[in-house]
C-alpha cells in the first residue's frame, strides 16, 4: 500500500543525500533530483484511483487526526503534487545543463527542497504543518533567487525575504489566533468548530492568514516582491517560482477559505466577492505592468501576476464550473509559464541580455526554442488549440453562468486583460521572428537535455488544448473536493 | 466524404508542406499546389450534397460538429479556389524569399482555418477556427518585417477585441440555452427576450464588424493589406475579411432562420437598419479616401473597405426589410468582390514582382506594353469594381440599387451611387498610373509576368466576365442560401432573374453591347483613316520636352485632393491611436505601483491587512 | 509621514488582533489537544518531558519540517555566500590565555550539549537546544583559534546523515507500524534514559544536525566578515 507521506519524505531524504553523494563526485548532484521526482509521479499516479474514490487520509505516528498531523491526499492534493513533481522533473532535467556556475550541488538540494515544501503544502491537513512546509517553500526560494550571486539577484532576494517574512509572520499570528480560539490545529477539526467567519474574532485570523498567504500567492497589492524576484532568479528557478510556488500559495488560500472558513456561494458572507474583485484587480495590474515592459523576464513575471489574478477570480466564484476552470487555468499556466521561462533562459543566455530588443531575429537562430516560446505565449493568451483556451473558456463561462451583474463586469475586465496580454505577447513573437537582429549569434539549438523538457511541455500544451478531457475528469473531482467542506470534515474526522 | 476528413486534409496538408519544405523546395511547392487543388476538387464534387457530422466529443463535453450546406458550400468553394490560385501565384512571387516553408504552411493553414469556420456547425468550433485564422493571419501580415510589424499588431489587437467579444457572446448563449449547435440555438433564440437578442446581435456585430472592417472598426485594414505579402493580401482581401460577412449571415440565420424572414423582432430590424447605414457610410468615406492614395495596395485596400460596405448594406438592408433581392445582392457581391479584388491585387503583385516591389503609383506607368496580361487583369478587375455591365460587379450592385430604390430608401441608394463615382475616379488613377501613359526608362526592358502568375490572372479575368454574363450560375446557389435563411426565393435564370421587384437579363445587355461594338468597329474602319503622329508633336504643342519627362503621372487629381483632404482624415484611426497611447501611458502609471522600494511594499501588505480589518470592524460587510 | 501611516496601520492591526485575542479565555485549560497531551502524553509516549513528546511524537512531522528549514537556511547561506567569499584573509592570532582556555572549555561545552539532547525526553531541553550549545562550542573555538577551521565536508556529511537518520526512522516506522514515524520501539520505563521509544534516536539526530548546521552557518559568516 502506497502512503502519501512518501511523496514528501522521499524527496526530502534525497535532498539530505545530496551532500554525501557530492563528496563522491561533484557531478552526481545534478542527476539526483529527477530520481525522487520520477518516484513522486509514480506514487501520485498509484494513489490517484484511490483518491478519486475517497481522499486518502493518513496520520503521522498513528494517532487520531486531531492529536497529530495528518495528510489528506484527495484529488486536489494528488493533482497538484503530480503537477509539482512533473514540472519539477522537467525543470530539473533542464537544469542539468543550464546550472553550471556556483555551488551546483546546493542549487539542486534547494531545488528539491522547494518542491518538497510545495508537495507538503498541498498534501497536509494540518494548518501549522502547512505553515512549516510553506516556510520550506519560501526559504528555499529566497536562497534560489539569490543563487546567481549577482547584485540584482541578491537585492531582490533580500526584498523577497523581507516581504516573505512579514507574510509568514502574519500567517503565523493568524494560525496562533485560530489555535487559541479552537484549541486545535487540524484543519478539519477547526472547520467543524467554526461556524461563520463574519464575527470579528474569526475574521481577524482569516484576514491575517489571507494576507500572509497572499504574499506568496502574488495577490495585488501583496506582490511587490514578485517582479524583482522572478526576473532576477536563474531561469529554471523563475520557471519553478512562477509555475509552482505562487500556484501553491493560491491553493493554500483556496483551501483555507473554502475548508476552514467555510466560505461558499451560499454562505451569508460575501467575502468571496471581494476576493473575486481582488482577482480581477490583480489581473489588470499585472497585465498593464507587463505591457511596455522591456525586460523579457520581468514581463513574464508581471504576466504571472495577471494569471494569478485570473485564477483567484475563478476560484472566488466558487461554483464547481468556476473552480474547475480555475484549476485548469492553474495547470495550463504552470505548463505555459514554465515553458516560457525555460525557453527564455537559453535565449537570454545566448544574447547576454534580458532586453526584448536583443531577442530580435532569434527565431532564425534558435527555431525550435522560438517555436516553443510562441506556443507557450499563445497558450497564455488563451488561443486555440492550446491548453490556455479551454481553461479561459471555462472561466468565462462560469462567470456568465452566475447571472450577476458584478461578475459580468469583472469578466469584462478579465477579457480586457486578455487583449493587453495578447498585445505584449504578440509583440514578442514579432520580435523573435520578424525583426532583423544581431547576426553574430551562432545558429545553435539548445542542448538536447534542455530540449527534452521544452518539447515535452509543448506536446502537453498542445495535447491538453486539443484533448482537454485528458485532465478535466480529475479537475472536476478536485473541484468538488475543494468545495465540499462537509465531506472533507467527515473524511478526516470519520 | 466526411467533413472532418476534409479538414484533416487541409490542416494536415499545412503541416506536411512545412515538413516537405525541409526536404526540398520543389516537393513543397508541388505539395502545396496539389493540396489546394485537391480541396477545390473535393468541394466541387460535394456540390448540393448536404453533410452534417459530430466529429469530436472530447472538448469539455461540448459537441463539436461540422456541416455542409448551401451557405458553407458557397463560401468554401470560394475559399479553396481563391486559395489555390494564390498558392499558384505565390510559386514565382515567393521564390528566393526567406522562410518560404513557413509562408506556404501558413497560407494553407489560413485556408484550412477558414474552411473550418464555414464548415462549423457549432459556435465553439467556429470560435476555435476563427482564432486560428486570426493568429495565422497575424503571422502572415508580419512576414514582410519593418512596417508590416505595426500593421500586424494593429490587426491582431483589433481582432482580439473582436474575438473576446465573440467569446463572451458565445458563452452567454451557451449558458442561456445549454447548447452551442447552431440549429438548436436558432430554435431556442426564437423564444428569447428581445433585449437579449439585441445583445447577441450587438456583440457578434462587433466581432464580425471588425473582421469585415465596417466603419468605424476598419482601421486595421489598409495597413494590413498594404504590408502583407501580395499573394496573401489577395487571400486576405478576397475571403478572409469576408468571414465577417459569413458571420453576419450566420447570425442572421441564428436569430431569424427559424421564424422566417417576416417574423423578425423589431430589435433585429432596427439593428440591421443601423448596419445598413453603417454600410452606406463604409461605402462613401473609404472610397474617397482611396482616391487620395498613391500606394497601389493602399488604394485597393481602401476599396476593400468600401466594397465591404456594399455587402453589409445589402445584407443589413435585406434582413431589415426582408428583401431577398438586397440580401442576395449582398452575398453575390461578396463573391464578386472576392474575384475582382484578388485579380487586382495579383496584377499589382505581378508588377511588384518585376519591378522589385515598387507599388508607388507615382513612379510607374506604361506597363501595358510590357505586361499585357497583368493589364488585362487590372482592366477587368477595375471594371468589376466599378460595376460595368457584363462584369460581375454590375449584377450584384444592380441588385442592391434596385432593392434600395424599390423599398424607398433614396439616401442609401444615393450613398451607394456616390461610392461608385468615387470608385470610377480612383480606379482610373490606378489603371492609368500603372499601365498607361509613358513607360519610365528603367522599366523599358521589363519581362512579362511568368506563366504561374498569368494563369491565376487569366482564370480570374474570365470569371469576372463569366459571372457578369451568366450570373445565374452563382445566383442559383445564393438563392438556396436565401431560402435557407428564411427569405423568399428569387426566380433565377441563367441570364439573370425575374422578380416582382425587378428583372435582369444579361443577354439583352450582351446583345446590345455586341451590336454597339460592331457598329463602332465598322464606323471606325470604314469612315476614317487614322494618321500616326509622333507623340512629341501633339504634346506640349511642339515645345521641347526632355525625354522621359513629357508625361506626368504624379499628382493625379491634385486639385480634388486639396479640396477634399481636410474632410477625409481618418479620424477614427487617429482616435484609436490616441486611445492606444493613453492606454500605454496609464500602464506606465500603473507600473509605478512597483516602486522597487521594499519599505513601500511592506506598507502595502500592512495596508491591505489593516483595511480588511478596519472595514470589517467599522461596516461589517463580510 | 510614512511613519505616521505605518503606526496608524499597525495600530489598526493591533486592535484587530486584540479583539480576537480578547475572545480567548485567559488561563483556562481550554485547548482540546493540549489537554490530551497533558493527560495522556506520558502514558502514550513514555516521555517524561511533555514538551518533547509533543515535539517529537505528536508533531514529529513538523519537527522534520523545521529541521529542514534550518537545513535550507544553512545551505542557502552557503550557496549565496559561498560564491562571494572563499579567499582567505589574514587574521590576528588570539592571545595565549584565550586560546588555551578555549581548548579546555571546548570539550566541556560539547559534553554539556550532548547531555542536553540525549536527555531530551527526560529533562527540559532537547535536540535543538543541545545542537545550539554544541554550535556555541565552535563559536568559541573560532574565537580562540582564529586560524582553525572546521572541515566543511565532514560537517556537511554529519548534517546530511543526521537528516537521513530522521527520515529513515520515520520510514522504518512506516514499514513496520504502517504510519510514518510510528513508535517502533517500546516506550520502556518512564524516567529512565532508555525510554520513550524513538525519541532519543530522533533527538540525537537532531542534535547532531542542528549543531553541525549552526556551526556551518557560523563558519560561512566568519568567512564573510572582512
Amino acid at each position: 500500500m502506497v502512503n502519501p507521506v512518501l511523496l514528501i519524505v522521499v524527496p526530502l531524504g534525497f535532498a539530505f543525500l545530496i551532500p554525501i553523494l557530492s563528496l563522491l563526485s561533484k557531478k552526481a548532484a545534478k542527476y539526483i533530483p529527477p530520481i525522487p521526482l520520477c518516484f513522486n509521479i509514480v506514487v501520485s499516479l498509484l494513489l490517484l484511483p484511490r483518491a478519486l474514490e475517497n481522499p486518502v487520509v493518513v496520520s503521522i505516528g498513528g494517532w487520531q487526526p486531531a492529536f497529530s498531523i495528518n495528510l489528506v491526499a484527495g484529488p486536489v492534493g494528488i493533482l497538484l503534487s503530480a503537477v509539482v513533481a512533473f514540472v519539477g522533473l522537467l525543470v530539473s532535467i533542464y537544469a542539468v545543463d543550464y546550472i553550471r556556475e556556483g555551488a551546483t550541488d546546493r542549487y539542486h538540494m534547494l531545488f528539491l527542497l522547494l518542491l518538497t515544501g510545495a508537495t507538503g503544502v498541498v498534501l497536509t491537513g494540518d494548518i501549522f504543518n502547512l505553515f512549516v512546509f510553506f516556510e520550506i517553500l519560501c526559504i528555499s526560494s529566497y536562497a534560489l533567487v539569490a543563487y546567481a550571486g549577482d547584485k540584482a539577484g541578491i537585492e531582490s532576494a533580500v526584498k523577497y525575504l523581507i516581504q516573505g517574512a512579514v507574510g509568514s509572520s502574519l500567517l503565523l499570528i493568524g494560525i496562533g489566533l485560530l489555535y487559541g480560539l479552537f484549541g486545535t490545529l487540524n484543519m478539519a477539526d477547526i472547520a467543524k468548530a467554526l461556524q461563520s467567519p463574519s464575527s470579528l474574532p474569526v475574521f481577524v485570523p482569516m484576514a491575517l492568514i489571507i494576507s500572509g498567504l497572499g504574499v506568496e500567492a502574488a495577490i495585488f497589492p501583496l506582490n511587490g516582491w514578485l517582479p524583482d524576484a522572478h526576473s532576477s532568479a536563474p531561469s529554471p528557478v523563475s520557471a519553478i517560482l512562477s509555475g509552482i510556488a505562487i500556484e501553491v500559495g493560491l491553493y493554500a488560500i483556496a483551501r483555507v477559505v473554502f475548508t476552514i472558513f467555510g466560505l461558499s456561494i451560499d454562505s451569508t458572507s460575501n467575502f468571496l466577492m471581494f476576493l473575486a474583485v481582488l482577482g480581477i484587480l490583480t489581473l489588470l495590474v499585472g497585465e498593464m505592468c507587463a505591457l511596455g515592459q522591456n525586460n523579457i523576464k520581468r514581463m513574464l513575471a508581471y504576466s504571472s501576476i495577471g494569471q494569478m489574478g485570473l485564477i483567484l477570480f475563478a476560484l472566488a466564484m466558487a461554483s464547481s464550473y468556476a473552480v474547475v476552470g480555475g484549476l485548469f487555468q492553474l495547470v495550463s499556466h504552470t505548463l505555459a509559464k514554465a515553458l516560457l521561462f525555460l525557453t527564455v533562459g537559453y535565449m537570454t543566455y545566448r544574447t547576454h541580455s534580458l532586453d526584448v530588443s536583443a531577442l530580435a531575429g532569434i527565431g532564425k537562430r534558435m527555431p525550435i526554442t522560438s517555436l516553443a516560446f510562441t506556443i507557450g505565449a499563445f497558450s497564455l493568451i488563451g488561443l486555440p488549440p492550446f491548453a490556455g483556451f479551454p481553461s479561459k473558456l471555462l472561466i468565462v463561462r462560469a462567470a456568465l453562468a452566475t447571472k450577476e451583474c458584478l461578475f459580468f463586469v469583472l469578466i469584462g475586465g478579465a477579457l480586457l486583460g486578455t487583449v493587453i496580454e495578447a498585445a505584449y505577447f504578440f509583440r514578442i513573437v514579432q520580435v523573435l521572428y520578424f525583426k532583423d537582429g544581431n547576426t553574430n549569434i551562432a545558429r545553435k539549438q539548445v542542448p538536447a537535455v534542455a530540449l527534452i523538457p521544452i518539447v515535452i511541455f509543448v506536446i502537453l500544451i498542445v495535447g491538453i488544448g486539443i484533448y482537454p478531457k485528458f485532465i478535466t475528469g480529475l479537475l472536476s473531482s478536485a473541484a468538488a473536493e475543494l468545495l465540499n467542506r462537509v465531506d472533507y470534515i467527515r473524511n478526516v474526522l470519520g | 466524404m466526411k467533413p472532418q476528413l476534409i479538414l484533416l486534409i487541409a490542416f494536415g496538408g499545412a503541416f506536411l508542406t512545412y515538413i516537405f519544405g525541409k526536404i526540398s523546395s520543389k516537393l513543397r511547392d508541388g505539395a502545396a499546389v496539389a493540396i489546394s487543388l485537391a480541396l477545390v476538387a473535393i468541394f466541387a464534387c460535394l456540390y448540393g450534397r448536404p453533410l452534417q457530422e459530430s466529429f469530436y466529443w472530447g472538448f469539455l463535453g461540448l459537441n463539436l460538429s461540422l456541416r455542409l450546406d448551401a451557405l458553407s458550400w458557397f463560401f468554401a468553394i470560394a475559399i479553396v479556389s481563391l486559395g489555390a490560385l494564390s498558392i499558384i501565384f505565390s510559386l514565382r512571387y515567393m521564390r528566393d524569399r526567406e522562410r518560404t516553408d513557413f509562408y506556404y504552411s501558413m497560407m494553407l493553414m489560413v485556408n484550412a482555418a477558414m474552411l473550418g469556420i464555414v464548415l462549423s456547425n457549432d459556435l465553439i468550433s467556429f470560435y476555435i477556427f476563427w482564432e486560428m485564422m486570426s493568429w495565422c493571419t497575424f503571422l502572415l501580415i508580419s512576414y514582410n518585417q519593418h512596417r508590416a510589424l505595426d500593421a500586424g499588431m494593429k490587426y491582431i489587437i483589433m481582432s482580439m477585441i473582436g474575438s473576446v467579444a465573440m467569446l463572451a457572446g458565445i458563452l452567454s448563449l451557451y449558458v442561456s440555452f445549454d447548447t452551442l449547435l447552431i440549429p438548436q440555438i436558432a430554435s431556442s433564440l426564437a423564444t428569447a427576450s428581445p433585449g437579449y437578442v439585441l445583445f447577441v446581435l450587438v456583440i457578434f456585430g462587433i466581432a464580425f464588424g471588425i473582421k469585415n472592417a465596417i466603419m468605424p472598426l476598419h482601421t486595421w485594414l489598409p495597413d494590413s493589406y498594404a504590408e502583407a505579402p501580395s499573394p496573401f493580401t489577395a487571400v486576405l482581401s478576397g475571403m478572409l475579411t469576408r468571414m465577417g460577412v459569413y458571420g453576419l449571415l450566420l447570425i442572421t440565420y441564428v436569430i431569424g432562420g427559424m421564424i422566417g424572414g417576416t417574423g423578425l423582432g423589431s430589435n433585429v430590424s432596427k439593428f440591421n437598419y443601423v448596419l445598413a447605414w453603417l454600410g452606406a457610410l463604409t461605402i462613401v468615406v473609404p472610397t474617397f479616401i482611396a482616391m487620395l492614395q498613391n500606394d497601389a495596395k493602399q488604394l485597393l485596400a481602401w476599396h476593400g473597405i468600401g466594397q465591404g460596405g456594399y455587402m453589409v448594406l445589402g445584407i443589413g438592408f435585406g434582413v431589415a426589410t426582408a428583401n431577398s433581392l438586397a440580401l442576395a445582392g449582398g452575398i453575390f457581391h461578396t463573391l464578386n468582390h472576392a474575384i475582382y479584388i484578388v485579380l487586382l491585387f495579383m496584377s499589382v503583385a505581378a508588377v511588384q514582382y518585376r519591378t522589385g516591389g515598387v507599388r508607388d503609383l507615382n513612379s510607374l506607368g506604361g506597363l501595358v506594353a510590357r505586361m499585357p496580361v497583368a493589364f488585362v487583369g487590372a482592366l477587368l478587375g477595375i471594371s468589376g469594381l466599378i460595376g460595368l455591365p457584363l462584369t460581375n460587379g454590375f449584377v450584384s450592385k444592380w441588385m442592391i440599387y434596385k432593392a434600395l430604390i424599390i423599398e424607398g430608401h433614396p439616401f442609401l441608394a444615393f450613398a451607394a451611387l456616390i461610392g461608385t463615382w468615387g470608385t470610377i475616379l480612383s480606379v482610373y488613377k490606378f489603371l492609368h498610373n500603372m499601365y498607361l501613359g509613358q513607360l519610365p526608362e528603367k522599366y523599358k526592358h521589363l519581362e512579362k509576368s511568368p506563366f504561374s502568375m498569368q494563369l491565376p490572372i487569366a482564370v480570374l479575368s474570365s470569371a469576372v466576365v463569366l459571372f457578369g454574363i451568366l450570373p445565374g450560375i452563382p445566383l442559383r446557389v445564393i438563392n438556396k442560401i436565401c431560402t435557407w435563411l428564411g427569405f423568399s426565393s428569387l426566380d433565377v435564370t441563367i441570364w439573370g432573374f425575374t422578380s416582382e421587384t425587378g428583372t435582369l437579363n444579361t443577354i439583352n445587355l450582351l446583345a446590345a453591347i455586341v451590336v454597339v461594338s460592331a457598329v463602332v468597329w465598322v464606323l471606325f474602319h470604314r469612315a476614317a483613316k487614322s494618321v500616326v503622329v509622333a507623340q512629341d508633336d501633339n504634346y506640349a504643342a511642339g515645345a521641347y520636352v526632355p525625354r522621359d519627362k513629357y508625361h506626368y503621372t504624379a499628382g493625379f487629381y491634385e486639385p480634388l485632393f486639396t479640396m477634399l483632404r481636410p474632410y477625409l482624415r481618418d479620424v477614427v484611426d487617429e482616435f484609436y491611436t490616441a486611445l492606444a497611447g493613453a492606454v500605454r501611458k496609464s500602464c506606465g502609471a500603473v507600473r509605478r505601483i512597483y516602486t522597487g522600494d521594499v519599505g513601500n511594499y511592506v506598507t502595502y501588505i500592512i495596508l491591505f491587512l489593516a483595511s480588511l480589518i478596519l472595514v470589517q470592524l467599522r461596516w461589517r460587510p463580510w | 509621514m510614512r511613519k505616521i501611516i505605518s503606526v496608524l496601520l499597525l495600530s489598526i492591526v493591533a486592535v484587530g488582533i486584540y479583539l480576537s485575542v480578547s475572545h480567548i479565555p485567559f488561563g483556562a485549560p481550554k485547548t482540546k489537544v493540549g489537554g490530551h497531551y497533558v493527560e495522556q502524553g506520558m502514558e502514550e509516549t513514555g516521555a517524561a518531558n511533555m514538551v518533547t513528546s509533543v515535539v517529537v511524537i505528536y508533531r514529529g512531522f513538523d519537527t522534520l519540517g523545521e529541521v529542514t528549514v534550518l537545513f535550507i537556511a544553512a545551505v542557502g547561506l552557503a550557496a549565496v555566500l559561498g560564491i562571494a567569499g572563499q579567499q582567505g584573509f589574514p587574521r590576528e592570532p588570539a592571545s595565549f590565555v584565550l586560546r588555551n582556555a578555549c581548548v579546555v572549555i571546548f570539550p566541556l561545552i560539547l559534553l554539556c550539549g550532548t547531555y542536553i539532547f540525549a536527555h531530551g525526553h527526560l529533562t527540559p531541553g532537547g535536540g535543538f537546544q543541545g545542537g545550539v550549545v554544541i554550535a556555541s562550542a565552535f563559536v568559541l573555538s573560532y574565537l580562540g583559534g582564529r586560524e582553525r577551521r572546521i572541515s566543511k565536508r565532514l560537517f556537511g556529511s554529519v548534517e546530511s546523515l543526521a537528516g537521513l537518520v530522521f527520515v529513515t526512522t520515520g520510514l522504518i516506522g512506516l514499514a513496520v507500524g504502517g504510519y510514518f514515524l510510528s513508535r517502533i520501539l517500546p516506550n520502556g520505563r518512564p524516567y529512565s534514559l532508555l525510554s520513550a521509544g524513538i525519541i532519543p534516536i530522533i533527538y540525537i539526530a537532531i542534535g547532531f544536525k542542528v549543531g553541525s548546521e549552526l556551526a556551518g552557518i557560523i563558519d560561512n559568516l566568519i568567512e564573510e566578515t572582512k
